[in-house]
């Protein structure tokens, strides 16, 4: 064989080889770049579900935050409405701790026109769609549920769970605040005690059910007559205390008369369906220096209403 | 079979013997490949058993002694073509569990179907080293050539010994002992 053949047989074949080392270049290549793009898919993916669980725990942390049903509520909505764009979102809550939580979302997203999803007390149901949504719903129903319990239990540890007034305990430290801001501002305030005349009278006559009643119509009486920034609190037995703040010794004894003729008028139904009236004796007590407290206020005001029952009753005193 | 194999071979005939033998070699082959070889291919391994017969029959050097030889000048072109294997290595002794442990790791990363002959070492008894060679292609002599030329790459002074095949799997040993 001379040179030239050689030559060009090889020539021939590195030819053929170069081309088969183009080609798998070419497939590895291709390869690299399938992978490339599984991985950032899988990376997007992965984002996402980061980002939602950012957005939970974010959702979460706010729901917390707070004990208020209704700021629970716009949190939810402002969420799910980030969360998936709708084109209409209502939120109907229920009431009573643990059940069913109806969320009604129109999102052409869902491939549905409408989607609803309750949260009951027994299994969260996952919505079709983002599980996202799902777990918010869930989570801000937890959320409700603890603010409504939380106010509960606050109500009951502050109210008087005959007459729905405030208890003695809120008083003493709610009325001492009062007193306090009424010292700094340089305003009047005064105190009254108010006892229900012959009250044990009642509940022997007509027994203790009625003399419930008659103690729930007094307070309604007296809650009707107030102010937001007053404050009246249930102080015994049969004895009411009212703290009104910005008003002077005259203006209180316009508020007690108004209550005094009020409540005579009420007929309430006692044994055997008879009618029967009740009257009340009111002291009152104004804040008189800048060392006042509410004790001071309330033994000055005792000291009143001593005088009005010795009095006659049915009547109001303000101290000297 | 890896393509490097192929093209080493060919390389290690055409500056060793002549370019002629190359061509008469090729003329007596049936190659679906037509001996057009690339070292990032993969061929079928009856073709390297083909051409090998085949240079035997022209040059008259029996088929181990060829395969021995060749065993030789692959792993200088392996060093040369791949230094990072070698790195802050000074002994066969050290580089050789290697071979299995990290080199072979390595091919199968750029070629995952790769088939690579599977090389045990145990070297549980210091300065022996006790190497157990395996492959579905079954050529223990260029394992022995890779061997030999490996310990005098480092300059080592030992000895390799070849047991004989165990009945059964067919994989051979080799024993890389002191020599002395």
């Amino acid at each position: 064989m001379d040179e030239i053949t050689i030559l060009s047989r090889r020539l021939a074949r590195e030819r053929r080889a170069r081309r088969a080392a183009e080609e798998i270049a070419e497939s590895k290549s291709r390869e690299l770049y399938q992978k490339g793009q599984e991985i950032s898919q899988a990376l997007a993916a992965e984002t996402t579900a980061r980002a939602e669980t950012q957005a939970l725990l974010h959702a979460l942390e706010l729901f917390s935050s707070t004990r208020d049903p209704d700021e629970i509520l716009a949190h939810l909505q402002t969420f799910i409405t980030e969360a998936v764009p709708c084109a209409a979102m209502t939120i109907t809550d229920a009431p009573t701790p643990g059940a069913t939580m109806t969320l009604e979302v129109s999102a052409a997203l869902f491939g549905a026109a409408h989607v609803v999803i309750h949260r009951t007390k027994t299994t969260p149901p996952p919505p079709r769609g983002p599980a996202l949504i799902g777990a918010l719903v869930r989570e801000a129903g937890l959320a409700l549920d603890n603010a409504r319990l939380f106010r509960q239990v606050e109500q009951l540890s502050i109210r008087d769970p005959l007459t729905e007034l405030y208890n003695r305990r809120y008083l003493t430290e709610h009325g001492q605040r009062m007193v306090a801001l009424a010292i700094r501002h340089k305003q009047p305030l005064t105190l009254q005690m108010i006892d229900l005349d012959h009250f044990k009278a009642v509940n022997d006559t007509h027994g203790h059910t009625v003399g419930d009643d008659v103690l729930r119509a007094a307070a309604a009486t007296l809650r009707a007559t107030l102010r937001r920034s007053d404050l009246c609190a249930r102080f015994g037995g049969e004895e009411l205390c009212v703290v009104l703040p910005e008003t002077s010794i005259d203006g209180a004894k316009v508020f007690a008369e108004r209550f005094l003729t009020t409540l005579a008028a009420l007929a309430h139904k006692g044994k055997d369906a008879t009618l029967f009236h009740v009257t009340a004796s009111i002291g009152i007590a104004g804040r008189s220096s800048a060392d006042e407290t509410l004790e001071t206020l309330i033994q000055r005001a005792d000291a009143a209403l001593y005088q009005a029952k010795s009095g006659g009753r049915n009547r109001v005193v303000a101290e000297q | 079979m890896k393509g490097i194999v192929f093209t080493e071979f060919m390389e290690m005939l055409d500056a060793r013997h002549s370019p002629q033998l190359v061509e008469e070699i090729l003329d007596n082959v049936d190659l679906d490949s037509g001996g057009a070889y690339t070292s990032v291919g993969t061929y079928d391994p009856s073709e390297m058993m083909a051409l090998v017969g085949e240079a035997s029959a022209q040059t008259g050097l029996p088929v181990p002694d060829l395969l021995r030889a060749f065993g030789h000048h692959l792993f200088g072109r392996f060093v040369t073509l791949f230094p990072v294997f070698f790195e802050g290595i000074s002994s066969s002794l050290d580089f050789l569990p290697t071979v299995h442990s990290f080199v072979h790791l390595e091919v199968k990363k750029l070629y995952p179907d790769a088939e690579l002959p599977s090389f045990e070492t145990d070297t549980s008894t210091p300065g022996h080293l006790r190497m157990t060679y395996r492959s579905s292609r079954n050529l223990p002599d260029l394992a022995h050539g890779l061997l030999e030329a490996a310990v005098e790459h480092f300059g080592d002074a030992l000895v390799i010994h070849r047991e004989p095949p165990a009945a059964g799997d067919g994989a051979v040993v080799f024993l890389v002992s002191p020599s002395d």
